[in-house]
């Protein structure tokens, strides 16, 4: 290889690194137009845009409050929580090297899930407000990390070994209690299994206004470090040798990880399947490296889940099916073709 | 340039695992470490770049002592070269000599020409250029061990750290990697500390040779002084029988028997 063909090979790299972006981010804002189109109620794409621009009003009132109040809420959330799963669950695959990794397996999903059964359960909801589930399954996220992480300690380190098991245990033991309150929750069971199964159906702008700040910069946070988690690919001692800090870098990325996790499940509830896959998808698709793996899997995940939220808000009209059934019936398949034609899921 | 190791001690919680470690490497040198298995030759290596933090004692690199710098510092000095890595992700081997620019580079700063041409000139010393497109997962071992040598060298150090670098692999490439350390050594004035456990390799390839028992330096000096029949038999417990080989002018060691197998 001659020595500008090197130089060539660099900078067509990134080019088509910018090029997938811009592709991708192009087909994300595409589909969340089409997608505030589509609903028991079809509004026809001119008059969306005039809408959003607020052009001199020539429909009925109830199309500002479906766009504005109803979809356009609905479409943000589904795609920050989207976004925030699928970088959440890259970082996690990333960091403990494992493909079994996603977002929820430190154990966040069954405490924040303990969080808002209890909210559910003891009608807080009624004394605090429509946000006192989202901020009790929040709250109760950060407790169940805090505790992992600290269970794991020893001494300075945290080996993601011990992260692992610690993360299964406490999340089976928060499980345990979710169970516990289902079975004794009587007339509010209903609610604690629809939280359960996600979905955006309670979505609102203040939900919006909630999670837009957290999972905006946990995902930039954690894109600050997309060399480190190249490298800490090669294991924790070479990363070591190559003058990354692993233990510091774990920590911050485990941090905005949890953050943007617990802000996306306080806000729709446990939507399996994003986090764990997506990033999967990516990888087979753009490669390893997470300077373009991070924004790929951010934009993908978003695509997806609006997708997947507008088909179980239409599917079954005028009623709706839980977001999470479509996310996987979809992508799974899709997933498995993936495996099977390039033979094997890279990097495992 | 010179390295010198100060009176290490290091224990692994209750155990002890080095104790009262002295000795320099000067530019150019090639310093063979030797011993049986737990005789803390890794554990030596891994204290020189700080990865494991010596109890007492200190590491100097031309009298600074180490202990002030943090990693990336470090890692601009000092390079390491694994026992036989599998790497399992789909990098090509361009992208992981580039990952050797990493102490180099700021978070956010993207790879200048400068630092691609730096990885060429990795490639090109260690014969991996032919393969920069190649994904790692796909080469040969003697071929991705080259590509780590690379890897190191990228991050321009001083001093090269090497694991067993030639474990694994076939004769003819334990050779070709052994000789392109020994080379990096002369040619670029690199120091090169080297952990084997092949005493042939070691004592035909190192211009000093470091023996440990229980993490002590029981034996330090010139490969002939070093590998003798009463070293080896007091601290691998066998019985050797040593002759020279004229070609490769250096020592040629023939087990003969093991002095504990009582069976």
């Amino acid at each position: 290889m001659k020595e500008s063909n090197m130089d060539v090979l660099h900078s067509k790299k990134r080019l088509r690194w910018s090029l997938i972006i811009i592709g991708l981010a192009f087909g994300l804002i595409l589909t969340a137009i089409i997608a505030l189109t589509i609903g028991p109620v079809n509004i026809p794409v001119a008059t969306v845009f005039k809408i959003l621009f607020r052009f001199p009003q020539s429909w009925p009132d109830s199309y500002n409050v479906i766009v504005m109040d109803v979809r356009l809420p609905r479409i943000l959330l589904g795609g920050l929580v989207g976004s925030a799963l699928a970088v959440a669950g890259c970082a996690m695959q990333g960091l403990f090297k494992n493909p079994m990794a996603s977002p929820y397996i430190l154990g966040i999903s069954s405490g924040s899930a303990f969080g808002a059964s209890l909210a559910i359960v003891l009608g807080v909801g009624m004394a605090a407000g429509a946000l006192a589930v989202p901020l009790m399954a929040f709250i109760f996220a950060i407790v169940t990390i805090l505790l992992v992480y600290n269970i794991s300690r020893v001494g300075g380190r945290v080996p993601v070994e011990t992260l692992l098991l610690a993360g299964i245990a406490v999340g089976a033991f928060f499980g345990a209690q979710v169970s516990l309150m289902k079975y004794f929750a009587g007339e509010e069971l209903r609610s604690i299994v629809f939280w359960l199964m996600g979905g955006f159906w309670a979505s609102s702008w203040d939900k919006v206004a909630i999670a837009f700040p957290l999972i905006l910069l946990g995902v930039a946070a954690i894109m600050f470090f997309s060399r480190d988690l190249n490298i800490m690919l090669m294991g924790e001692d070479h990363a070591l040798d190559m003058g990354i800090n692993v233990e510091s870098d774990k920590k911050i990325i485990l941090i905005f990880a949890s953050l943007i996790t617990a802000a996306a499940v306080s806000v729709s509830g446990i939507i399996g399947f994003v986090g764990l896959i997506i990033p999967h998808i990516m990888r087979i698709i753009v490669g390893p490296d997470h300077r373009i793996l991070l924004p790929a899997s951010c934009l993908v995940g978003a695509l997806f889940l609006i997708c997947a939220d507008t088909i179980a808000r239409t599917i079954i009209q005028p009623t709706e099916l839980p977001v999470g059934i479509i996310t996987a019936s979809f992508g799974a398949p899709f997933f498995l073709y993936l495996l099977r034609k390039r033979k094997r899921v890279t990097g495992w | 340039m010179k390295l010198e190791i100060n009176g290490i001690d290091f224990h692994y919680d209750s155990v002890k695992a080095l104790e009262e470690i002295t000795f320099e490497v000067n530019e150019g040198e090639v310093l063979g470490i030797i011993g049986p298995n737990g005789s803390g030759k890794s554990t030596l290596l891994r204290c020189i770049n700080r990865v494991l933090e010596p109890k007492i004692g200190s590491v100097l690199i031309d009298g600074e002592n180490i202990s002030g710098l943090d990693r990336r510092e470090i890692a601009r000095n000092i390079g390491v070269v694994p026992q036989s890595s599998t790497i399992h992700f789909p990098f090509t081997v361009f992208d992981i000599v580039l990952m050797g620019r990493t102490p180099h580079l700021g978070r956010l700063d993207r790879e200048t020409s400068k630092d691609l041409e730096i990885a060429k000139n990795a490639m090109t010393i260690t014969n991996t250029l032919h393969l920069t497109d190649r994904p790692i997962d796909e080469v040969s071992g003697g071929e991705r061990q080259r590509v780590i040598i690379a890897r190191a060298l990228a991050q321009e150090p001083k001093i090269l750290l090497l694991d067993e670098p030639t474990l694994h692999l076939d004769i003819n490439h334990q050779l070709e990697i052994i000789e392109l350390i020994k080379r990096l050594a002369r040619k670029n004035r690199l120091i090169a500390v080297l952990v084997s456990h092949d005493l042939n390799l070691a004592n035909r390839y190192s211009d000093r040779l470091i023996l440990l028992r229980s993490g002590r330096i029981f034996s330090i000096g010139k490969p002939e002084d070093v590998v003798t029949k009463e070293n080896i038999r007091e601290v691998y417990n066998i019985e050797v029988d040593i002759d020279h080989n004229k070609k490769t002018n250096s020592l040629n060691v023939v087990p003969i028997s093991s002095m504990d197998n009582k069976l």
